[in-house]
């Protein structure tokens, strides 16, 4: 069996040397280097959702993968080109300081704050101290006599307990670690036995070793003249909000040679305020904010190649000979419409056409026989889905008795029309296959019980909506299937077939919904309300009647909803379930709706476009069936969603509490998953 | 430290405990299954006492009747629920206790064996009592809706800023969806999982296994791992003891490699093993970059087992 290449997903999953390898600059005119920007002053928030590559890009610009690399371009001493470059990164996650043991009932939050504080500032020092001691080691030319910078850094401190005053920058990092254990020892002890922490001194305050060891030491080796220190702080999110506002006052109070570049997934901001009066932080006067997500969406040519060439070296480096984008692209079978076709056309039974058979309430066989001749096309069943979006439109109009037969033939004569070329510019077969071709595709393929078509690498590449993890994810199971099914996968002989694909996406779907599964009671409300815009969304699209062409999207005006559903909606969107897309203009009503499109790794549960044309849009009644979490609502949705269907299906029933009869009662079949 | 000296004793049935001492007090934390109620009912002991969890939704109309009952406070903590209970009852290790850990929640466990340990108690009990089986086989749901991942109290051990050789290892057991909640917390630390073999059942491991692929993207580094040693460690899913020496060994052997910068333990499997795995933390692990970590849920299942196949006795010794 072949070595899975995307077997790791999770960059924190890989060693330095593998973190280097595998990375990949983003293509285009500004890589990750101009977008992080690391010598530059101003500190910055990285915000991405999970997976979005935070961790790698960064870990890539931490001391630790500098140092990688610049040994790797051994031309030059490590020291020289951290000067040559101009910045030294240091890097923390905020889930390694296990930040939530500083809380309890014992003490107030501001004494917890205080030993906190103290805490983290040991914490991050003993990063800066490690890369130096490493940084000696390796160039021990670097400084001679390190006493007077212990001494130095010992200044910072207002009381210095040790009798013995440590002559190296080893032994002064040695009396930072035996400090924090000590933290560590008392706040441990004191929640074991429920007592107030005693005889713990706070040495040192106000953030002074961070902020000032960087100066000592800037001072003390000439190769950081022109040298910025740089805090990278991952894992934003796991500081509680107090400890937030620490931070914030640091990026406030921050000044050369250090800056602070924090990594953050978008929910994981819980305040701006500072300690300076409540202040909080302004955004492009105090910091910059980076949307990694945004940027990828924003670029979707440079993510393509961004992504490709992920691939590709993962592929490459697992041993298969792919070497190209697209020997890439052509590893993986691609949808084909004259397949489907000829597939269509080995049916006994055509779902769409078996659908009408089943509604048309016409008694006489000729009659019926007469509209099913006029309808059907077997030379092209997109053109005979558009005669019968045509043919039901103008049922779902008719205000007295529908004439069935004659509309048929009206349709007949447009197809052919269509056919011939005539009167194209007001032909009905033109504007409507113009519009709904790849929803009758679905639709096809759905109908009939065969999978919908989002096959290939540039699919599942737009499935991600900008999030790289989501894609290897799909890839990685996709190579998982198609070894299970003997395929060769990239193997230049073969393809990974859409049978594999198709599993692949499905556990992919999955995977993604438990993933981005929110803690709590609110995440099961959260999951409720995506579930229910997306059978929303699916029964529209999948109706007689789609009132709109590729849904996956809607529109909403926010303020029309409660704080608690607009939370709701905050939630589905920072946890990327929605991806939030331009906003558009209602011009009749002269307001501002926002526009959310279901993320393609979930809209392939529900069959729904991964364009983004018709977006219906969610009035207040809707808003609430989907958004509020009570049982009641619950079965009020589902009433919705038989209207719906009713309203939107022949016989296009209108009354609202009159039992439907037949078969349209139902909500579509396909309304559970689809692939 | 070699565990497999403590004492371990097993019994058919309550009738057949064979007791060396009195007990001064017998602590279970009430629970419908035959197997709580049925022991807590057989046992000898001066004083047996219920303890009313929370988290598990019983009203005053469903405690049971005429017992010695502890009802903590609601939004307490394991720590605060055990002192306070040890506080009210006055327990000190000059008494000897016996603990049901069947019906207890796992922090709680963890808690008491930490805390018995900072009072100086030398040696208690633990009984467990092994199910049948468990009601939907690897399908039983056991807990609700995820709170958050949190220290354990009493395990909040030290943190070290070098992250480059951290490592977590789960006591993995059927309920996937925890093992995946602690996996993800600890996303840069590379994880090994420690199965129950032998199961509780015969059955069981498979039906582990099963689960355990379900957090694989979580936990590891793709095919076929859990059926790989290197990947995997085994323990008896009902023995403590073996449980805390295979994690001393496995911990011994990496640290001989490359030492381990920080050390986090999470129990989510059987009850025996979460003692075994405490049993290891405050032997070894006290003081050091160590931490027990736990997926924290807002209820758990009442009833999640059927019937009664052994009723175990493990004597911890400090």
């Amino acid at each position: 069996m072949n070595e899975n290449p995307f077997d790791i997903t999770k960059a924190v999953h890989y060693t330095n040397q593998q973190l280097l390898d595998y990375w990949v600059n983003l293509p285009g005119d500004s890589g990750f280097e101009e977008m992080i920007n690391p010598k530059s002053q101003m500190p910055m928030m990285i915000v991405g959702g999970k997976g979005s590559g935070k961790t790698h890009v960064l870990k890539y610009y931490s001391f630790s993968l500098q140092k990688l690399r610049y040994l790797e371009n051994n031309t030059q001493s490590v020291s020289n080109q951290i000067s040559e470059k101009g910045y030294l990164g240091l890097y923390m996650r905020a889930g390694n300081l296990n930040a939530k043991k500083f809380k309890g009932k014992i003490h107030t939050e501001e004494a917890w704050q205080a030993i906190f504080e103290y805490h983290l500032d040991l914490f991050i020092s003993q990063i800066s101290l490690k890369v130096f001691v490493d940084l000696i080691k390796g160039e021990p030319h670097l400084l001679k006599d390190q006493s007077s910078i212990c001494e130095k850094i010992i200044s910072l401190f207002d009381k210095w307990p040790e009798d013995k005053i440590p002559k190296t920058l080893e032994e002064l990092l040695n009396c930072f670690i035996s400090f924090q254990k000590q933290i560590d020892y008392k706040v441990n002890n004191s929640s074991l036995l429920g007592l107030p922490i005693e005889g713990l001194d706070i040495l040192v305050t106000g953030a002074k070793l961070i902020l000032g060891i960087p100066k000592i030491l800037k001072e003390e080796f000439v190769f950081l003249k022109n040298v910025q220190f740089t805090y990278l702080i991952d894992e934003f999110e796991n500081f509680t909000e107090t400890q937030q506002k620490f931070i914030n006052t640091l990026i406030r109070e921050i000044e050369a040679p250090v800056s602070i570049k924090i990594g953050t997934r978008p929910y994981g901001i819980k305040t701006l305020e500072t300690f300076s009066g409540g202040e909080s932080i302004r955004k492009g006067a105090e910091y910059e904010e980076v949307d990694i997500d945004g940027i990828f969406r924003n670029r979707p040519s440079d993510y393509s190649n961004f992504i490709k060439q992920i691939c590709l070296k993962r592929v490459s480096e697992s041993g298969f000979l792919i070497k190209s984008n697209e020997a890439l692209r052509n590893s993986l079978e691609i949808f084909d419409y004259d397949n489907l076709q000829k597939k269509l056309l080995t049916l006994k039974r055509i779902g769409h056409r078996s659908e009408l058979e089943r509604k048309l309430p016409i008694e006489e066989l000729k009659e019926i026989q007469i509209i099913f001749d006029n309808l059907n096309y077997n030379s092209n069943f997109l053109y005979e889905k558009a005669s019968y979006l045509i043919f039901y439109r103008s049922w779902k109009k008719a205000k007295s008795e529908f004439e069935f037969k004659k509309e048929s033939e009206l349709i007949s004569k447009s197809l052919h029309n269509f056919i011939q070329g005539r009167e194209l510019k007001k032909n009905k077969h033109r504007k409507i296959l113009e519009k709904f071709k790849y929803d009758f595709i679905d639709q096809l393929s759905v109908e009939n019980n065969l999978p919908p078509v989002y096959w290939g690498l540039d699919n599942f590449i737009r499935m991600s909506a900008g999030i790289p993890r989501l894609v290897l994810q799909i890839m990685k199971y996709t190579f998982s299937w198609a070894n299970y099914n003997e395929e060769r996968p990239f193997a230049m002989t073969s393809k990974i077939s859409i049978n594999s694909q198709r599993e692949g996406l499905l556990q992919a779907s999955d995977w993604f919904i438990k993933d981005a599964q929110i803690p709590g009671k609110f995440g099961v409300t959260v999951n409720q309300s995506i579930h229910r815009i997306g059978q929303y969304l699916q029964t529209l699209r999948y109706s007689n009647t789609p009132p709109e062409c590729s849904i996956s999207s809607f529109r909403i005006d926010k303020t029309i909803l409660s704080p608690q559903n607009q939370k709701t909606l905050k939630f589905l969107t920072e946890y990327s379930y929605l991806i939030k897309t331009s906003d558009r203009q209602d011009k009749n009503l002269e307001r501002n709706d926002n526009t959310y499109q279901i993320i393609g790794i979930l809209a392939s549960i529900w069959g729904l476009s991964l364009s983004q044309r018709g977006v219906p849009n969610l009035n207040i009644d809707l808003a609430k069936l989907i958004f509020d979490d009570d049982d009641e609502t619950g079965k009020q949705f589902k009433l919705f969603i038989n209207e719906i269907d009713s309203k939107y299906n022949a016989p296009f029933l209108k009354k609202k509490s009159k039992p439907n009869k037949g078969k349209t009662t139902e909500t579509p079949s396909n309304q559970t998953k689809l692939l | 430290m070699n565990y497999e000296y403590y004492l371990k004793r097993s019994f058919s049935s309550v009738a057949d405990i064979d007791y060396t001492e009195d007990y001064d007090f017998f602590l279970s934390s009430y629970n419908e299954s035959d197997r709580v109620i049925g022991l807590f009912n057989g046992i000898f002991s001066k004083e047996k006492i219920w303890i009313i969890l929370s988290e598990y939704n019983y009203t005053k109309n469903e405690y049971p009747k005429n017992k010695n009952l502890f009802i903590p406070e609601i939004n307490t903590n394991e720590g605060e629920i055990i002192r306070q209970l040890f506080n009210d009852y006055n327990i000190t290790s000059n008494h000897r206790l016996c603990i049901d850990i069947t019906g207890f929640l796992r922090p709680h466990i963890a808690f008491l064996v930490r805390y018995l340990k900072a009072l100086n108690f030398k040696k208690v009990d633990f009984v467990y009592t092994d199910p049948v089986r468990y009601r939907k086989k690897e399908k039983t749901p056991f807990s609700s809706i995820l709170s958050s991942v949190e220290q354990v109290e009493g395990y909040k051990g030290t943190s070290v800023t070098d992250t480059s050789n951290d490592l977590l290892i789960i006591c993995t057991g059927y309920d996937s969806k925890r093992t995946r909640a602690v996996a993800d917390y600890k996303k840069k630390a590379s994880k090994t999982l420690l199965f129950g073999l032998p199961a509780l059942q015969a059955d069981m491991f498979q039906e582990n296994i099963l689960m355990a692929y379900d957090a694989e993207d979580d936990t590891g580094k793709g095919n076929l791992q859990y059926l790989d040693s290197s990947f995997s460690l085994f323990a008896p899913a009902n023995d403590p003891f073996i449980t805390a020496q295979v994690i001393s060994e496995f911990v011994t052997n990496k640290n001989n490699l490359k030492p381990i910068t920080n050390l986090y333990l999470s129990p989510v499997s059987t009850k025996a093993q979460t003692l075994g795995m405490c049993l290891y933390y405050v032997n070894e692990c006290i003081d050091k970059p160590v931490s027990l970590i736990f997926p924290y849920c807002e209820t758990y299942e009442r009833i999640t087992t059927e019937g009664l196949s052994k009723i175990w006795i493990y004597t911890l010794e400090f």
